[in-house]
């Protein structure tokens, strides 16, 4: 697994390099929509990956390689959990920056909602990777715009009511941010047994 | 031991079929496989490797069944050249040997080191500013630094020069001095393959037509030329291909079959393919 994510780093170099800079300008900025887009950003760049992969047809070789289907799908999977991991760090680095540069206290608060922001990007890679694994990274891609455009919908419609019960007495963001840790776990769990299944099925 | 036990094996696809192909390749020998575009070379190459899932039929590759647990040990032990070198193309030589040394237990620096400058392979150029010649010659010194036993080679020398070509066979004809090594070479240019190759297997139309000792085809078969008259005399049997013209009939024959009496000529390998699948069709 080691090589097959040497090999992405090394395929990703250029973009690494510029993705690195924008999530420190997201993270400068004020506002944590900011942080969501920086975190979103790295949660792609396993589909870059994979693209490139398949530009080159990279598959057929490494089907010739000592590589199990585990480290093949594992590793596109843990690329982008170090790319989420890197850019929540330099989110929460950012923030302390601007605090002692502003003289005003940090609130951990922040830090909070950075991990919540990083629970979303890796549900978004969840949903994606075995997309990306079963179509290709074309058609996946509009896939998964169909998927995000019917859960945004969803959301419009349920936004009011989850607002009502997330204002509810009994429920405190601890709770919430176990939730959401737990959900993330698991539907991460979900997609890498998928994708793993989705690379068995041979032609 | 045999590097390769392919036993009634068979693919089929919308449109193709692979068909009850039947190979032994012995350790410490080269084994051609030879067949024109389409015939089912790659598609054979890739169920070996069980890169594709089989439809029926069995595949051992250095004594393991190649849909067992243990196969991706044994990957450890073969080289693969593609058609193609498939490398990301941002990838350099110098990057492409630290992902293989993570990749391969076996793998020796030295030698990938040693290859690159004896292929005159640049270290810290990008993949995506190679030749051909020098993107196949990569994927060669990558397939042959990880102490392989056996070589699996598609149309690896297809689209080089015949100097590269030359040398290429030639570190491949050294390879196999080692007799736990051995070498399966698919290839269109008959010539390389009748240059190194100890076994000819032939696929035409998803079939394997023969798989025999290259030294045996040339002894069994010749080409006869003569009239049409003459041509009629010669048992229906010992026919495998012919070629009428307004002069005569050229033909290929097998020895055996014929009576010692006819003049016969020395066939090469590639007259024996050309004349067995041009057979087939009529």
């Amino acid at each position: 697994m080691k090589a097959l994510i040497l090999k992405d780093f090394y395929t990703l170099i250029k973009q690494i390099k510029i993705y690195i800079i924008f999530i420190i300008l997201f993270a400068i900025i004020p506002g944590n929509s900011m942080a969501l887009i920086a975190m979103i950003y790295a949660s792609m760049l396993p589909i870059t990956a994979l693209a490139y992969d398949e530009r080159s047809k990279w598959n057929s070789l490494a089907l010739m390689m000592p590589y199990s289907d585990g480290s093949i799908v594992g590793s596109k999977y843990i690329l982008g959990y170090i790319a989420v991991a890197v850019a929540s760090l330099i989110s929460i680095a950012a923030q302390i920056i601007v605090s002692l540069i502003k003289g005003i206290a940090f609130e951990p608060e922040g830090v909070g909602l950075i991990l919540l922001i990083a629970c979303v990007a890796t549900v978004m890679l969840a949903v994606n990777l075995p997309l990306m694994f079963k179509f290709g990274v074309e058609k996946a891609r509009l896939v998964f715009l169909a998927i995000v455009a019917v859960i945004t919908g969803a959301g419009m419609v349920l936004g009011e009511r989850s607002v009502e019960l997330l204002s509810a007495p009994y429920v405190n963001i601890i709770t919430v941010m176990l939730a959401t840790i737990v959900f993330t776990l698991l539907i991460n769990l979900i997609s890498i047994t998928i994708s793993i299944r989705i690379c068995k099925k041979k032609v | 031991m045999n590097a390769i036990e392919i036993t009634n094996l068979s693919k089929f696809y919308p449109g193709f079929e692979l068909r009850d192909i039947n190979l032994v390749l012995p350790t410490g020998s080269i084994m051609g496989l030879v067949g024109e575009n389409g015939a089912g070379k790659s598609t054979t190459i890739n169920l070996i490797m069980n890169a594709i899932s089989r439809d029926s039929g069995s595949i051992k590759v250095l004594g393991v069944d190649n849909q067992s647990n243990e196969f991706n040990a044994v990957k450890e032990d073969i080289g693969v050249v593609l058609d193609e070198a498939y490398f990301p193309e941002v990838l350099t030589p110098k990057n492409v040997g630290k992902v293989m040394k993570n990749t391969y237990r076996n793998w020796d620096d030295d030698c990938y080191c040693n290859l690159l400058e004896r292929f005159g392979l640049p270290d810290t150029k990008a993949f995506k500013d190679f030749s051909r010649g020098m993107k196949m010659k990569l994927a060669i010194a990558v397939a042959m630094s990880h102490k392989p036993k056996l070589l699996i080679l598609d149309e690896a020398t297809s689209g080089l020069d015949p100097i590269v070509r030359d040398e290429i066979l030639d570190i491949f004809n050294d390879f196999t001095r080692d007799e736990t090594h051995s070498i399966l070479l698919s290839s269109h240019i008959v010539s390389d393959l009748e240059k190194i190759c100890d076994y000819i297997a032939f696929i035409h139309n998803g079939r394997l037509l023969f798989c025999e000792e290259k030294d045996r085809l040339l002894e069994e078969y010749a080409i006869v030329k003569m009239s049409k008259a003459d041509f009629e005399k010669i048992p229906e049997q010992a026919i495998k291909g012919k070629k009428v013209n307004q002069y005569g009939v050229e033909a290929l024959v097998l020895k055996s079959a014929i009576s010692r009496t006819h003049i016969t000529e020395y066939t090469s390998l590639e007259d024996i393919i050309l004349f067995l699948a041009k057979g087939e069709k009529n």
